[in-house]
């Protein structure tokens, strides 16, 4: 079930949050937090029931598997270890199973000319967030950061339908301790308006804008090896204002609908694209990603080292970056992303220790979002070659003139009627501004007050979503993922 | 604001909004000539209706009198009253020609409205079969054409672009093609170009004659009018000399074969001498003009005059064999701008 969707804006969302806080009047806490559960499940398995069973066998074992870490930490210190990375290990082959073994054999294939079948396996909708989740609820149950939880509240931590399909990845001390509180327990209004405001913000981002700019962005990596200088970057920008809008406004519905159960889901964008370095940049996007290569990739990297010095650190950084680059998708052109964006860092890194020059701050930002701009590129393209084909394009190999660049972006709209190009246009300049100079959704959150104007904004795009969204409902990019 | 004011004027609000948007974009500038309320300097020109509308919108006119009803492709699209000074119900830019889609429609419609069916004129040129979404399987085409417009879904984004469209073209005074009108007519495409043989051959057509259920569809649907005793006239449009040189020989002797499996007859007019050599005859490369599509029509009405075109089981590959001999007898580059290279 999409989040931009009327069957979940009018039917489950109210459905599920009348349901929640009934239950919490007459079935207690407990009731309230089985009501959640199984209102996730069945939010899961409306994309695909057989899967069902996969999340729920999943969270069962990992359930299992950290409280016998916990209970033997102590007293059966071997077995616990055994345990904890049989648990590891577990997540990493489902993990691998479902998202990269057609990948592994398509390379095996190709490097010893055999002629393995591939499995074509439906990858599971947030499988690799899913998955993420309960790998450091392991970890931290090996290093007895866990207390004591109850099946339902570990279940509702894994499943709760905001951050099941797509994130933000979430902490289990974030979450928990949240429904715990009886302040939560009640109706909040002024959650609920605040929630109603971020969703409408979320929804226009991605239906507005995002769905906006996919018509484009896709039609341009369509013709890969047609793209001139302009018609590259334009179609580049395209794409990077459409993952983000598709992304943070997936992030802004997460949000919203999580306040309506007095829940406050951690932040996971702060204006990324007005970064001004590529360490600034991953502290501002897709926050809590950041934060789980930092704690469970890069820093018991780092502790391998004896001594750290500053190129063990680089070297940790890239290798932490490339593998979340191929955690995004089972193909080479993520783990080139994730590589590019670990050598980003480490060149950033250098800077900061060794060279410790200052840039003007516009330059730095140039730097910073074509950097970014091109590695959007592998992450959006099909396979290597078409990737380097948009590169090419960029950098004039495909003609520089910029007469023929005009004509040739106008032949990239030929299937599209004039009224649309024109509207593309006017959201991929809207875009840029909101990205680069309007507040972000975490800035209008904290200042929101219900006044005559915030009614009158959301109300619009709200109803200019709807009409959008009509007959015309798009996946958002990170469901792939 | 109190919270729970801010929470009733955000539901009021949306539905004011919403009704007000639906209103100016359905009402007030109509682009698809769907209510027909309003007709102002901004809105005299408007876009072709949606296919679905346009068959629902045709077929409640069967309730009012009797007509004859048109399926095919654009080239069957100029059949009108203008051409042929009869009630003509034109499905070919709605329904189109797949017989799928053309039996879904047929089936669905009362004994009142079959009773009021003069005949069918039903072009099988090579694109009716085309596999276009399926529209017409989960809609009632017999529910009051206003309950389909009232819907809650009917302005879509696509209305939205179109509406602005139609805005700016009214208002620069740049007018287009409407549903009502014809195109730009007896305006050559001096383009034409004569294909190489490898050209000819459309794997993907060949997939599309060879779809056994819309070659079944046809079947069924020829029944069907049989059992309701409605007359129904299968042809193939008049076609220039330079389109039926360009066409592969071996895919339309497989489209007649396919076709015949499924009824006794059809008139083929692809050739007609000194009228398919004729380029005022045709807009552009495979779309009739005015004069034509009247003379067609008036062929297909006279059952004497078409017993000459009629093909069957047993004549089809002399048919075409003569076909072949007739088109290459001419020095198509006399068809070409600039003549033989």
């Amino acid at each position: 079930m999409l989040f931009s969707s009327y069957i979940y804006i009018f039917s489950f969302l109210p459905i599920v949050v009348i349901g929640y806080f009934l239950s919490l009047k007459w079935l207690g806490s407990r009731g309230a937090k089985m009501w959640l559960v199984a209102a996730s499940l069945f939010f899961y398995a409306w994309w695909k029931l057989i899967y069902l069973p996969l999340l729920a066998g999943s969270i069962l074992f990992n359930f299992m598997i950290s409280n016998l870490i916990v209970k033997w930490r102590k007293s059966h210190v071997k077995w616990s270890r055994l345990l904890f990375f049989f648990g590891i290990f577990a997540n990493v082959i489902l993990l691998c199973t479902f998202k990269y073994f057609d990948f592994f054999i398509q390379n095996f294939n190709v490097i010893f000319q055999s002629n393995f079948e591939l499995l074509h396996l439906l990858l599971p909708l947030g499988i690799s967030f899913f998955t993420l989740q309960q790998i450091a609820y392991l970890v931290d149950s090996y290093d007895l950061i866990v207390k004591k939880t109850s099946f339902f509240d570990y279940c509702l931590f894994v499943s709760f339908f905001p951050q099941l399909i797509a994130g933000p990845i979430i902490h289990h001390k974030q979450i928990l301790p949240q429904f715990a509180r009886d302040d939560n327990k009640r109706l909040n209004a002024s959650h609920i308006v605040k929630g109603i405001y971020i969703f409408c913000i979320g929804l226009a981002k991605k239906v507005i804008i995002a769905d906006t700019l996919a018509a484009y962005a896709n039609q341009g990596f369509d013709v890969a090896s047609q793209l001139d200088f302009v018609s590259a970057w334009l179609v580049s920008f395209a794409y990077l204002f459409q993952l983000y809008f598709d992304f943070s406004g997936y992030m802004d519905m997460a949000i919203g609908a999580a306040l309506f159960f007095n829940i406050r889901l951690p932040d996971n964008f702060k204006s990324p694209l007005r970064a001004t370095s590529i360490i600034n940049f991953w502290q501002r996007w897709h926050i809590t990603l950041s934060d789980f290569i930092t704690a469970y990739l890069y820093f018991p990297m780092v502790r391998l080292f004896k001594k750290i010095t500053l190129t063990k650190a680089i070297f940790a950084t890239v290798m932490a970056m490339t593998i979340a680059g191929f955690w995004h998708g089972a193909a080479w052109t993520f783990v080139i992303f994730g590589l590019y964006h670990g050598i980003g860092i480490g060149i950033n890194q250098f800077w900061r220790k060794q060279v410790n020059i200052k840039i003007p701050r516009f330059l730095s930002w140039i730097i910073t979002i074509t950097f970014v701009d091109i590695s959007f590129i592998f992450f959006r393209a099909l396979s290597l070659s078409d990737a380097v084909k948009v590169v090419r394009g960029l950098t004039g190999l495909n003609g520089w003139g910029v007469l023929s660049s005009f004509a040739n972006a106008r032949s990239l709209f030929m299937e599209m009627d004039p009224a649309e190009v024109v509207f593309i246009m006017i959201i991929l300049l809207l875009s840029a501004f909101i990205a680069l100079f309007c507040k972000n959704s975490i800035e209008i959150s904290e200042k929101f007050q219900p006044t005559f104007t915030s009614v009158t904004f959301a109300c619009f795009l709200f109803v200019l979503s709807l009409i959008f969204l009509n007959k015309s409902e798009v996946e958002f990019i990170y469901f792939n993922f | 604001m109190k919270n729970r004011i801010w929470l009733i004027s955000f539901v009021l609000g949306s539905l004011v909004f919403y009704l007000l948007i639906t209103t100016v974009i359905n009402i007030v500038l109509d682009p698809y000539q769907e209510y027909g309320w309003v007709r102002k300097p901004w809105n005299i020109s408007k876009f072709q209706e949606d296919r679905r509308t346009g068959a629902i919108r045709l077929i409640e006119r069967l309730n009012e009198g009797h007509y004859s009803l048109v399926f095919g492709t654009s080239r069957s699209a100029y059949i009108s009253r203008e051409t042929t000074g009869k009630n003509i119900l034109n499905f070919s830019n709605s329904v189109s020609g797949n017989p799928k889609d053309v039996y879904a429609v047929l089936t669905q419609l009362s004994d009142e409205q079959l009773a009021h069916i003069d005949k069918i004129y039903y072009l099988l040129d090579r694109y009716a079969f085309e596999n276009r979404e399926d529209i017409y399987s989960d809609i009632q085409l017999n529910a009051p054409y206003s309950k389909e417009l009232e819907s809650f879904r009917n302005v879509t984004r696509k209305k939205w672009y179109d509406s602005i469209q139609m805005l700016v073209r009214n208002v620069s005074g740049k007018h287009f093609n409407t549903v009502t009108e014809f195109g730009d007519s007896n305006l050559i495409d001096k383009t034409w170009t004569i294909r190489s043989e490898q050209e000819l051959f459309f794997p993907e057509r060949l997939k599309i004659f060879n779809d056994p259920e819309s070659l079944n569809a046809l079947g069924k649907l020829d029944h069907f009018c049989r059992e309701k005793n409605i007359e129904i006239i299968y042809f193939t449009g008049v076609s220039h000399v330079l389109y039926i040189y360009n066409t592969d020989f071996k895919l339309l002797e497989l489209q007649f074969a396919n076709i015949l499996d499924q009824i006794d007859h059809f008139y083929s007019l692809l050739y007609i001498e000194e009228v398919s050599d004729k380029t005022s005859n045709f807009r552009d490369w495979a779309h009739h003009s005015k004069e034509l599509t009247r003379y067609e029509v008036s062929i297909l009405d006279d059952l004497a005059k078409r017993q000459r075109f009629k093909i069957t089981k047993q004549n089809y590959r002399q048919y075409l064999s003569q076909l072949k001999k007739n088109i290459y007898a001419y020095d198509v580059y006399q068809f070409i701008e600039g003549g033989r290279p």
